[in-house]
């Protein structure tokens, strides 16, 4: 299964039959079908525009913007915090994102949640990552800190 | 609704409070006040308008009638009125006529 997150929004897409439902019980998170991808249960209203002071899934709004959700997410600074089931500001996330580098990609032990900070102390913002049954193991690739 | 914008470009020279649309592109706003919600607020205020301007003339065309309908007695002629009434019952039927005119425009209003 291809994951990619893009300012703390999550698309899953199935590279073979079941992935999704197989991520699903692995982990424990609620995918649901969106279009062309799967996406976490609590980003399927994820909106297409925010309003400075309105609610983004809970969140108030810091910006008036229109855009796709990871856009909005990107300019109120806010990202989807899977842990919790709450969207979040950036800077309220925490820890350090435990990733490594090996050969040509890197690996962590699960999923990589956007906010997370690198050795600099910078937010980890994007990444494309890749997770199969068969290794049970997380692959990344194009993880950018901001 | 019933929230304010802040940066949003107002296309518009009033500035009283109003309904319209907001449009959002990126981070640029635009609100478009609706003139159709402001014509149909004048609109009823005019209906409203004609509506007392009926009720009162319609009133005097009957106080004059009745002053008309004064039996001549001894005393002096009492003023023929019949065709003061008959003017004031014309305009009447003018302004039933305008205000109809107004409620189908209204009605056609978004």
């Amino acid at each position: 299964m291809r994951i990619d997150c893009r300012h703390g929004y999550y698309e899953f897409r199935e590279i073979r039959a079941g992935e999704a439902s197989d991520f699903m019980s692995l982990f424990g998170l609620d995918l649901v079908s969106k279009g062309t991808y799967f996406t976490f249960a609590e980003l399927e209203e994820a909106p297409d525009f925010s309003i400075k002071g309105l609610s983004i899934l809970g969140l108030p709004a810091t910006t008036t913007f229109e855009g796709p959700p990871s856009e909005v997410f990107r300019e109120n600074e806010c990202v989807f915090d899977f842990d919790s089931g709450l969207m979040k500001p950036i800077n309220a996330i925490t820890g350090l994102a435990p990733i490594s580098q090996a050969g040509n990609y890197y690996v962590a032990p699960g999923l990589l949640k956007a906010g997370q900070l690198n050795a600099s102390g910078e937010r980890l913002t994007d990444f494309q990552g890749w997770f199969t049954t068969d290794t049970m193991k997380f692959r990344y690739s194009g993880v950018t800190f901001g | 609704m019933g929230f304010v914008v802040d940066g949003a470009i107002v296309l518009s020279e009033g500035k009283a409070a109003s309904q319209g649309v907001l449009f959002i592109e990126g981070s640029t706003a635009l609100y478009l006040p609706s003139s159709a919600l402001d014509l149909k607020t004048s609109i009823e205020k005019t209906i409203d308008v004609i509506t007392a301007a009926v009720n009162a003339f319609t009133k005097a065309a009957a106080s004059i009638t009745a002053i008309a309908a004064v039996p001549v007695g001894p005393w002096p002629t009492v003023p023929t009125l019949s065709a003061d009434a008959a003017a004031i019952t014309a305009a009447i039927v003018q302004l039933n006529a305008t205000k109809a005119q107004l409620t189908t425009l209204k009605g056609g209003l978004i």
